[in-house]
């Protein structure tokens, strides 16, 4: 892309970053008290707000309950006014639909769903701006958000996007990166067994380089997973600093 | 029941400027009730039926968060309602200068999109939106352009390369919301969702910071008699008055610490 340059001959980036290193992440838990959990995170210039509802009873048709294990619902959504360009409709488009499904997924393999049969937990998530690694944060935000409704989980789910630019992979994209057309690599990953329980990509990426993709996006998620289980240790001192132990 | 007065409203919080890839956001906190609006402007050619003006689209999005009846197209009825409420009060000359948003009549005019996000229920939506926009408002800046005309007369617009050189909308008229919801024989503002389950009816009425009312509306199953209508107006626009000088003084309050001002957002 002839003027802009995504890695620099020193091995700095657009924003002035170095290859693995993150962008900033704030978060906070209990952002909102009518929900049973919810969680608001800034990573860099993204920032998303996740709300958990549940575990309760089946709405819509009992027949879609599950006789032993609770069914996970989620809803993905970015505000009209989170990209460059005025987006028309919030949720309701395919990509929406498809961001809505992968969430799905990734919280069916963490949440133990066998503690609840029959019953629905839903996770919406809300993004208010987009620059970047929209997934990414709308899981760290989900998860934040699940541990505040205290609903029991395997593990902490954490997720980086990746990409690849001359020979070196990116971690934590930008959407200057993202729009740039290399290969991108959304990873999401339940550190303390290493497993993955999300794993998606998109444009050509010889076979050779996707250990390297692979392992930068693992290692950065470890490092929110170090930065999440920070926040989550302050709020639960708050909380009992606030009721008195 | 929560020891308010009838007239009193709960703990207000305002914060400007939340969201940066917008012209002006704010987000409002009212008691449990939370908005977040965002304003873009973008250039499009005017209405035919007022070429010299621009003119505002309202866009309200009942967010999932608020509670899980508003998923996929549960909320929308209720932002419908809202949308139409708010095209109602900004439909008069007076509230939004709409000819200073005109670049060059008949052909380029500024439109600023108003996009409203619902995100927690707390009672009283229509308050508390109509002080988001208001704030949202206040701390748009649009960008300055100039038309050029070259010898074949065709324009060019030009925009100042200055990202600083931006022109301000005044919102010394635009309306505010205050809702009365009739309890039994008194009538209370800012009902919580308990006391509004509680009122068979309620009064919207859009109040400028004169005391001029603009508009009024009457939403709720139950009935009003005239009396309480005109004893409701009266209040509304003493409250009204009481809320647009404070709402005034906080904005320009918090204009003033400059853009250096620490952002709290959801943070905080």
């Amino acid at each position: 892309m002839a003027g802009l340059e995504l890695l620099s001959d020193q091995g700095y980036r657009v924003d002035g970053r170095r290859a693995g290193e993150l962008r900033k992440i704030q978060a906070r838990m209990g952002v909102f008290a009518q929900a049973d959990g919810s969680a608001y995170i800034e990573q860099g210039n993204t920032k998303a707000l996740a709300v958990v509802y549940g575990p309760h009873e089946i709405r819509g048709s009992r027949a879609r309950a599950l006789p032993d294990r609770a069914l996970v619902n989620c809803q993905y959504s970015s505000a009209t006014f989170s990209t460059g360009e005025r987006k028309r409709r919030p949720h309701g488009d395919r990509k929406s639909c498809e961001m809505g499904l992968q969430l799905r997924q990734t919280f069916e393999a963490a949440v133990l769903t066998q503690l609840h049969p029959r019953s629905q937990i839903d996770i919406y998530v809300q993004v208010l701006q987009a620059d970047g690694g929209t997934y990414a944060a709308c899981v760290n935000a989900a998860t934040l958000a699940v541990l505040d409704a205290g609903i029991p989980m395997r593990d902490f789910v954490c997720a980086c996007s990746a990409g690849f630019v001359d020979g070196t992979a990116l971690a934590d994209l930008s959407h200057v990166e993202e729009a740039a057309g290399g290969p991108q690599l959304a990873l999401a990953l339940l550190p303390s067994s290493g497993q993955i329980a999300l794993l998606e990509m998109d444009a050509r990426l010889h076979e050779d380089q996707l250990e390297q993709v692979l392992e930068t996006a693992a290692q950065a998620a470890r490092d929110v997973h170090t930065l999440l289980d920070r926040v989550v240790r302050q709020h639960v001192q708050e909380a009992s600093i606030l009721l008195g132990d | 029941m929560d020891g308010r007065g009838c007239e009193d409203y709960r703990c207000v919080e305002v914060e400007t400027d939340v969201v940066s890839n917008t012209s002006g956001s704010a987000r409002v906190k009212l008691g449990h009730t939370d908005i977040l609006v965002g304003v873009k402007a973008e250039m499009g050619t005017p209405k035919l039926e007022k070429p010299n003006e621009g003119y505002l689209e309202f866009f309200v999005d009942c967010s999932a968060n608020a509670t899980p009846e508003f998923e996929g197209r549960g909320g929308d009825d209720l932002g419908t309602e809202i949308a139409n409420t708010l095209y109602r009060i900004f439909n008069n000359k007076s509230s939004v200068d709409l000819k200073s948003l005109c670049i060059s009549p008949r052909e380029h005019c500024w439109i600023l999109y108003v996009d409203v996000l619902l995100l927690e229920c707390g009672g009283n939506l229509f308050d508390a939106i109509s002080i988001a926009v208001k704030a949202a408002l206040f701390n748009t800046r649009i960008p300055r352009v100039r038309v050029l005309e070259d010898e074949e007369g065709l324009k060019d617009i030009e925009l100042s390369d200055d990202p600083y050189d931006c022109i301000q909308l005044s919102v010394e008229n635009v309306p505010c919301i205050v809702t009365l919801c009739k309890i039994g024989y008194r009538h209370v503002v800012d009902a919580t969702l308990q006391e509004e389950a509680c009122s068979l009816a309620s009064l919207l009425v859009s109040v400028t910071s004169k005391g001029v009312v603009t508009c009024m509306r009457k939403v709720g199953k139950g009935s009003l008699d005239p009396e309480s209508v005109f004893e409701m107006m009266e209040t509304s626009k003493r409250v009204g008055k009481v809320l647009h000088t404070s709402l005034q003084s906080v904005l320009h309050k918090e204009e003033s610490l400059g853009p250096k001002r620490q952002k709290v957002g959801f943070l905080g």
